[in-house]
């Protein structure tokens, strides 16, 4: 169990963010949303993010996307910056809400990121669309229907779709599992065990045990903008026996579980 | 790409709520203005213009709501979305101003068959006239008095075997201070030996007169003393060989593009602004647009100060020339096609410009929300 030392995993790493500072705002009023944070995601591997409101989760996951950038630190996604127009090719992104494109179909928001992505021709776009949408367990009589009228679960699902529809390397999850059934959860672990098995990376913000110890292989708990503790599931959860991340949170922070 | 970011627009813009019902009540009222301005004096031709000023707010409120897009994806989370996808921020700048411009062409067409059942159902489709050349020039200051003086404006032309149309442009000049006529009497003769025909027009604007077959000139006088009139432009109108059927979807069309030109500026004042004040801009504009060059010829006329001359002058400087104000008052005349598509070049330049200028970088972060 480490503090910020990046990953064990081997191969080149498909993320490395290193010492990363990131301000919002300016002067006195600067909110310091990460102050320091350090880590590692490597082909074959799902790290999850965790932490408490406010610890940096979505800062970071925005800072591997290229939609804010460090005052000072680097990051690298794919061998290159964060946000070029490569990374942005091999990279699916579930933001937190998903009910964007109300007025589309199901159907039509997968297909209208396939396209976006590149996936084609149109023939081969549709089965691979068809079969995304299945492999997320979409019922077929919701495919046609304004994604508008999804329940949330629905709406989740349908984003993992959309993100991963053009097969990328890296998948940016945030908070993939919120909302969802028990059956949601596991479509959605079967999607990323699918994914780190083709030997693609995951980034995971997540605050479900659930999904740290089904999904993932290394945990990075951040804190305050940094990155507290790192280390496998197991290594972080042992002797755990709380149903939430409340503890691991709590030694995060510093605090006596 | 592009494709499918215009797609995702125009879908989402169609399966608005109550989109159907807007759309059926506007091609309602659209037929119901056309033949209700098509009774009485004018016939066709002034119907023609009554849809057609309809169609050009409608075509105004979807270029208002195309300049609502971009600020719409930002507020509701979407840009952040498709920030993170393969196409960069000016494709989506350009989808959502091409999106804009497309759902305008779409509202045209429905328009103009509108339009043509309309007149077709009532008076007739209008009778077209083609600028076929202007008249020889009339000197710069041509003045035409009644009384001692009397000198009539004379203009000037080929003699066709062919009935044809004279339109000209008169302006008043006021030689009393008490003078402050709602319109002017004047007598008009075809050629030098014909009967004097005694006609009241407007105080400014377009007149037209029936040229009969045979005549080289027509003359004009004023039959007031108080009264010069000075003829600033003449220009023969004969029978154009345009198919009728065509004139509804001309009109609709040249309107569609006069508008559609404003777009993709507003589209590109939307990277900083809120819906609301796209929106706001975007009337701005087409008012200008529509109605700043005849409102400053009036200023020049009537000689204000110069500081509000040199405002208006900026203002309509900055914004595209529509001509729909000249564009309706030729209607009026019947000259449909040519007064028309005389604005449609300027439109034309002012689109690609205004596409030129969504190409720009910068302003735009990716990570808005």
């Amino acid at each position: 169990m480490t503090a910020g030392t990046g990953s064990q995993a081997d191969g080149e790493a498909l993320v490395e963010v290193r010492d990363a500072h990131v301000d919002y705002g300016h002067g006195a009023k600067a909110v310091h949303a990460l102050r320091g944070a350090t880590l590692d995601v490597r082909p074959g591997e799902c790290v999850a993010l965790v932490g408490p409101n406010g610890s940096g989760k979505s800062t970071t996951l925005r800072l591997v996307l290229g939609l804010v950038r460090p005052r000072s630190g680097s990051v690298r996604v794919l061998g290159g910056a964060a946000g070029r127009r490569a990374a942005r090719a091999s990279t699916g992104f579930v933001p937190e809400e998903a009910r964007r494109f109300g007025r589309l179909t199901g159907r039509e928001t997968v297909d209208l990121f396939a396209r976006l992505q590149g996936v084609g021709p149109r023939p081969a776009r549709r089965q691979r669309v068809a079969a995304m949408l299945e492999a997320v367990g979409l019922e077929a009589s919701a495919l046609d229907r304004a994604v508008g009228g999804y329940s949330r679960g629905m709406a989740r699902r349908l984003a993992l779709a959309a993100a991963a529809v053009s097969e990328p390397r890296l998948l940016v999850l945030d908070e993939p599992t919120s909302g969802l059934d028990p059956h949601g959860v596991d479509d959605v672990l079967r999607v990323v065990a699918a994914h780190v098995a083709r030997g693609g990376g995951v980034l995971v913000s997540t605050h479900e045990r659930v999904t740290v110890e089904q999904g993932c292989q290394r945990v990075v708990a951040l804190a305050e903008g940094r990155v507290a503790l790192e280390g496998s599931p197991a290594e972080l959860l042992a002797g755990d026996t709380s149903a939430s991340l409340g503890p691991l949170f709590r030694r995060a922070l510093g605090m006596t579980p | 790409m592009l494709a499918a970011l215009v797609g995702r627009h125009v879908r989402e813009a169609v399966r608005a709520p109550g989109f159907a019902v807007r759309v059926l009540l506007g091609l309602v009222v659209l037929a119901l203005a056309t033949l209700a301005t098509s009774g009485g004096m004018g016939g066709a031709a002034r119907g023609l213009a009554g849809g057609a000023a309809l169609f050009a707010f409608a075509a105004a409120a979807q270029a208002a709501s195309a300049a609502a897009v971009l600020p719409a994806d930002r507020r509701e989370g979407r840009r952040l979305w498709l920030g993170t996808l393969t196409p960069p921020a000016v494709a989506h700048r350009v989808a959502a101003a091409a999106a804009g411009v497309v759902r305008i062409a779409g509202a045209a067409l429905a328009a103009s068959v509108v339009l043509t059942l309309a007149l077709g159902a009532g008076p007739g489709l209008p009778r077209l006239d083609r600028e076929s050349r202007s008249a020889p020039r009339a000197p710069e200051l041509l003045r035409a008095v009644r009384g001692d003086q009397a000198s009539p404006a004379e203009v000037t032309f080929d003699a066709q075997p062919v009935a044809r149309r004279l339109a000209l442009d008169l302006r008043p000049v006021l030689l009393s201070f008490d003078a402050s006529p709602r319109a002017i009497d004047i007598d008009v003769r075809a050629g030098t030996t014909g009967e004097p025909q005694r006609r009241k027009v407007p105080v400014r604007g377009v007149v037209v007169f029936d040229v009969p077959p045979g005549t080289d000139s027509m003359q004009v006088v004023s039959r007031s003393s108080d009264i010069h009139l000075r003829v600033v432009s003449a220009r023969l109108l004969s029978p154009s060989d345009l198919p009728s059927v065509l004139v509804a979807l001309l009109v609709a069309l040249s309107i569609a593009l006069a508008v559609a030109s404003v777009v993709p500026w507003a589209v590109s004042a939307a990277r900083f602004t809120s819906a609301p004040t796209a929106a706001g801009l975007t009337g701005c504009l087409l008012l200008v647009g529509a109605v700043g060059r005849p409102l400053l010829s009036l200023v020049t006329d009537i000689r204000t100060a110069d500081w509000a001359r040199g405002v208006l002058e900026g203002v309509t400087s900055l914004a595209p020339d529509f001509g729909l104000v000249d564009g309706g008052r030729a209607l009026l005349e019947g000259r449909v096609p040519d007064a028309l598509l005389s604005h449609a070049g300027s439109s034309l330049l002012v689109l690609a410009l205004g596409f030129v200028v969504l190409l720009l970088p910068g302003g735009e972060s990716r990570s808005e929300t």
